[in-house]
This record gives C-alpha cells, structure tokens and sequence, in this order.
C-alpha cells in the first residue's frame, strides 16, 4: 500500500478548535447527523499534506522522520496505522 | 396587485415583507408583532420575502430529486434544487394545502406562495421565515438553535436535547427554583456573536409556547441535557463543546457552503460560552446543580 497516492474524500476540511484539530463530517445515513473526528497535532500535520498534495505512506514516513526523531520502520508502522484507521471511517481512499 | 411592507427585526437582523392587500402582517404573523420595527433599528439587513396569496394549490411539476424532507413542528418540508437556489413545498403532516417558496442560495431573496384556502396559512408563512431565517444568519455570525432559554441576572442560559428529554421541563424548573428567572425562548433562540461575544436574542418562533420576546441577553451558559437516573454535570470545552453544541443548530446538512459557516460559528462559540452536558433528574437538585456549575465556569 505505500506507494498508492492517498486520497482523502472531497470536502472533508480540517479546523482548530483552541489547541485540538477536528474534522466534520455530515453522516451518510442521517444529513442532520455529523461525525466529528479530533486528530493532534501530527495527525493534524499529516491530514494536510495529504489534502494539498499527492503523498504516498512512505512518503508520510519519510515527513514523520524529517520532524521526529523516530525510526524509519516506526514511522512507516504509526504512518500506516493512522491511515487504516481513516480508511475504516471512509475519511481516505 | 397592491402590496404593503412590513419590516421585522429578529436578532438585530431585518426582514422585510411585501404581503398582498388587503392581508395584514399583525394577523397572519401574530408572533412578529413585538419583532415590528423601524428600518432605522435594523443593524443587518438579512433578508427581503414577497408573499403572494392564491385561492388553489400550486402547480407543482418538475421539481427534480427532493434534497431534504422533514416532518416537523413546521409540517411537512420538501427541499428541492432549484435554478435560483432552493424551492421548498410546505404542507401539513400527511398532506393538505401546498405552500411553496422559492430562494436564492444563501435565501437572501424569498418569493412564497401561499394557499389561501389553509387555515393554517399564517403559520405556514411564519415557518418559511424560520426556515429561511435559520440559514441566512449563518452568514452573519449566527445560529438559530433548537433550545429552551431563560434568562436570569441578566443572563441567558439555554438547555438543548433530543425531543422529549426535557428542556421546557427544565426551564420551569429554573423559573420555580432559582429567583428572578423569566422565560426568553421555549424553542428557537438565535445565538450571535457580535465583538467576540456570544448573545442570545429571543425570536418569533418558540415551539408550543407562545413566548415572543424581543430581548437580548449575553449568554451565561448553554447545556445539553439528558435523563438520568441522577444528577451530575459536566464541563465541555474545546471539540466537547462543538460537539455538545452542534446537534442543536439548523442548517441544511447537503449545502456545502452553509455547514462551513455553521462549523466556523459553533466552533467559535464552542471556545467563548460557558459549555456544560447535564445527566439529570426534572428536580430542583438539577437546577441548583446546573445554575451552580455555570457560575463556576463563568467565575474561571
């Protein structure tokens, strides 16, 4: 999977709200229902990059390295484990 | 065909009505009369409707896939696309006389259609208001919400919930338990946020009591009830806020533009109002308990 381009659904805008990160979502069963999703701050990061641009997970990873002092192989398991989870809620393609 | 103009001002935002002579606004809008005013008192004009009133129903073909439908207190709502914006067929439950109306996108310019034959056709009026209302706001800072307010110590504080949970219920609580507390809204009060700060204005709409109040109140708290089998409040900040807030707010959950704008209000509300979600009993322990929690927060 980590040489796909990861797509994120139309629409879905990232916001702050005081020091969390959130995205909205109208339901698809229930218009006056929403799902609202917090992120932190890297997954805040990461929910951008893949919104302006065409990002891979290795790509992801790599990013992650960059800011973080963190292993190649733990970035590439906690860049994939965030995006299964968005996967599972239909916030990505 | 003749028409008169009436100019109503709800939240600081004014509507004008053209109605057909000799049909008289203080008749059919019973609930805008203490709204009545002056262009001059108006700080945004929000929107302008022209009412015309025919003896049948409208012929009503090609109106393409219904957006929304809704059963409620309003009646019967049907939300369709429409070249201009949106056009939206009114009628009691279980069908009757059609009303329609026809907006622009953002339901700045109204043209409604009433059936005269209805008995009900100056509440159907008053619900293509609300409706259009509701929306138009979002554009100016503003949301109408789905809550029962009241106002003490020159405060408002407005309780949310699911139908049936007991915001009215809870309202009368205060009144009988906290003194000098007064009713603003049963319903439908209008929350805007005007220097940074949050106010909550009653409205023309306000459910099955007929509390039409035009005052404002800068909001001490807004709370999301829920029975329990005891009392416990909790304080929300932050996405807990937005998301104990949301639920309660109209918006036309297809129309991309008008979420973004209700998204950009709730959550700055979310950040500037007191935000609290209460398991509780219908007791005076609730009232106190709630009344006390508020204070608190405010007092932070």
């Amino acid at each position: 999977m980590s040489d796909c381009v990861i797509r994120p659904k139309n629409n879905l805008q990232l916001r702050k709200l005081g020091n969390s990160y959130m995205i909205v979502e109208v339901s698809a069963e229930n218009v006056n229902m929403s799902n609202v999703y917090t992120l932190n701050k890297t997954a805040a990061d990461m929910w951008q990059l893949i919104t302006e641009g065409e990002h891979t997970a290795a790509d992801l990873a790599g990013w992650l390295c960059s800011k973080y002092d963190v292993e190649p192989a733990t970035a590439q398991a906690d860049v994939e484990q965030q995006l299964a989870e968005w996967r599972e809620f239909g916030l990505i393609f | 065909m003749k028409t008169k103009e009436y100019i109503y001002s709800v939240a600081g935002f004014g509507m004008t009505i053209h109605l057909p002579e000799p049909w008289d606004a203080g008749l059919l809008l019973p609930s805008f009369r203490p709204f009545a005013h002056d262009a001059a008192a108006v700080d945004t004009m929000l929107l302008a409707c022209t009412v015309s009133i025919e003896q049948d129903n409208p012929c009503l073909h090609d109106l393409g896939a219904v957006v929304e439908e809704t059963v409620n207190d309003m009646g019967h709502i049907r939300l369709y696309h429409h070249p201009v914006g949106y056009r939206v067929v009114l009628s009691v439950e279980g069908g009757g006389w059609q009303h329609t109306m026809l907006a622009t996108k953002d339901f700045t310019q109204l043209t409604v259609r009433l059936c005269s034959q209805d008995r009900l056709m100056g509440h159907m009026l008053s619900s293509f208001l609300r409706l259009a209302y509701s929306q138009a706001i979002l554009y100016h800072d503003a949301v109408s919400i789905h809550a029962s307010a009241v106002h003490n110590g020159g405060r408002a504080f407005l309780f949310l919930g699911k139908s049936g949970t007991g915001k009215s219920t809870h309202s009368s609580l205060w009144m009988q338990h906290i003194p000098a507390t007064g009713l603003l809204n049963d319903d439908n009060p209008t929350l805007r946020i005007k220097d940074g700060k949050a106010y909550a204005w009653g409205t023309p709409w306000s459910g099955k009591t007929p509390c039409y109040i035009n005052k404002v109140y800068p909001v001490g708290g807004v709370v999301r009830l829920r029975q329990a089998p005891a009392n416990s409040f909790h304080r929300q900040e932050g996405v807990g806020a937005f998301v104990a807030l949301l639920p309660g707010c109209s918006v036309i959950g297809q129309d991309e533009a008008l979420r973004s704008r209700l998204y950009d209000t709730v959550g700055r509300l979310a950040q500037i109002v007191a935000v609290g979600t209460m398991d509780c009993l219908p007791d005076s322990e609730a009232v106190t308990m709630c009344h006390a929690a508020l204070n608190d927060i405010e007092k932070q």
